[in-house]
């Protein structure tokens, strides 16, 4: 092949042509692990001078107490059980909303009657405060199934709507190219919906997870749902246990982070293996 | 009726407008199964709306379209039209009928100067123009249709890829039924019968 005959603009070569004084100090990732130390530390400087300022520890504890309370609770039973308790509800709920909504949003989208019928259901979910549905649901079903249940209904809305736009957004040239072509279903589904669908459903997970962890976590609270992570914060909230209630937050907002990062792997291992699998075929 | 008279393709007083635009009047052609056909004419005269219109993917306003009802056609897009996310080889294997798709296909491509692995195994993204026109060009042939329809399809090719390229078209439409329109004179076309579109000024 004569190399002028492709276009080299697709596959870019390593750019040796930085120039002396734009050439980075330091490697990327050190940089970046740097950049989290100093933005961290600032923000743990803060809240130490918030604590010195303030004074009461049952109000605002110190970094130092809420890191002794949460090094207290980790090696506990309580702990695990109400971690992996909370974990399961909720993903539990992510994953049956998932699936509900994008099987809704493909029905919806080929049958119009039921992109209508979703349509007040979807906007009444978006525009309820989430402890409205909260107190709701508590009258219809166990304290077990609320967060299941709340979880559910955060990442509807959220993956219904972003599969339906990545849909709408197929491009008609290639689906007139399936019509000439007598693409088979599994071919429409893979060539078609699938590359068209996969950017918007892969925002929408990593965006629903955080919802439906904030919105399970306050479920169980507000329901106070036996061995939970919201049971405890509940539980600290009454005895003014300051330090376990910001220990507690901690935990959760590190599992958020270690949740989300789960979930973009498998997002886009997903992807990697329908490309792989269905390529061509 | 004879035979070859029911086989053929008939387009009769066909009208088509977009909005106000009226892109078609009264047009009527008859294609005779297995015949070469070129229909010319200046740009925006209606010929890719007639070639969509042929390829069922629009209907006439007015007017009957018989005998493309039941044949497969393939067509030829004025733009390439290939899959982002499959290689060149897959892009003509996935047309490809039965077995052995990704060994028609990769004959195709070979006889259009993109047998190269590379070349087989590269991404849309990855090809020049002329190797994307080559390709979609293989896509049209390896469908094995009954009705073969070409939307300007040297576009953009070098002199040397065109005429291999007409070349390779010749040998595998011989007995096919093909509707080629262009503006231009390229060797594709130059034992067509020739049907010529004038500018419409509806």
């Amino acid at each position: 092949m004569r190399s002028a005959d492709r276009n080299t603009g697709a596959n870019p070569s390593p750019d040796n042509t930085l120039k002396k004084w734009e050439k980075p100090h330091l490697p990327k990732p050190v940089t970046a692990v740097f950049s989290a130390v100093v933005t961290f530390s600032v923000w743990i400087l803060i809240w130490q001078i918030a604590y010195a300022n303030i004074g009461i520890s049952f109000i605002f504890p110190s970094p130092y107490q809420v890191v002794v309370e949460l090094l207290r609770l980790l090696p506990q039973k309580k702990f695990i059980i109400s971690v992996t308790g909370s974990m399961l509800r909720v993903i539990l709920g992510y994953l049956i909303g998932i699936a509900a909504s994008v099987a809704a949003s493909f029905a919806s989208h080929f049958f119009l009657p039921l992109k209508i019928f979703f349509s007040p259901f979807v906007k009444i979910v978006r525009a309820t405060p989430v402890a409205s549905f909260i107190l709701i649901c508590v009258l219809w079903m166990p304290s077990e199934a609320v967060p299941v249940f709340i979880a559910f209904l955060m990442v509807f809305p959220v993956v219904y709507e972003n599969t339906l736009t990545g849909l709408s957004e197929t491009p008609v040239e290639l689906k007139e190219v399936a019509s000439v072509y007598g693409f088979s279903r599994r071919q429409k589904l893979t060539l078609l919906y699938i590359p068209s669908v996969a950017p918007y459903f892969a925002s929408a997970c990593t965006t629903s997870l955080g919802l439906a962890w904030k919105a399970g976590i306050s479920a169980e609270v507000l329901c106070v749902t036996r061995d939970s992570i919201g049971y405890y914060i509940y539980i600290s909230k009454q005895y003014f246990e300051t330090a376990s209630l910001f220990a507690w937050t901690v935990a959760i907002i590190v599992l958020s982070v270690l949740l989300e990062l789960a979930i973009k792997k498998s997002v886009g291992a997903l992807q990697r293996a329908v490309r792989r699998k269905y390529a061509g075929k | 009726m004879p035979e070859s008279e029911n086989r053929s393709v008939i387009l009769d007083s066909v009208c088509k407008s977009f909005g106000e635009k009226i892109v078609l009047k009264n047009f009527s052609l008859k294609i005779p199964y297995g015949s070469k056909t070129v229909i010319k004419g200046p740009s925006g005269c209606g010929k890719t709306t007639l070639l969509r219109i042929l390829a069922g993917l629009i209907f006439p306003d007015h007017g009957t379209v018989t005998g493309t009802q039941g044949k497969k056609t393939a067509v030829l897009f004025q733009e390439d039209r290939l899959f982002p996310t499959l290689t060149a080889l897959e892009n003509v294997s996935a047309v490809v009928p039965g077995n052995s798709k990704k060994e028609v296909a990769a004959k195709i491509l070979t006889e259009l100067g993109l047998g190269d692995p590379e070349n087989l195994n590269s991404y849309p993204a990855q090809l020049s123009g002329g190797m994307k026109r080559r390709c979609a060009i293989a896509r049209a042939l390896a469908y094995d249709a009954d009705i073969v329809l070409l939307d300007e399809a040297l576009k953009g090719l070098d002199a040397e890829n065109a005429e291999n390229c007409a070349r390779v078209i010749h040998s595998y439409t011989a007995d096919k039924t093909v509707v080629s329109v262009t503006h231009l004179d390229t060797s594709l076309e130059k034992d067509y019968q020739k049907v010529v579109m004038p500018m419409n000024t509806f």
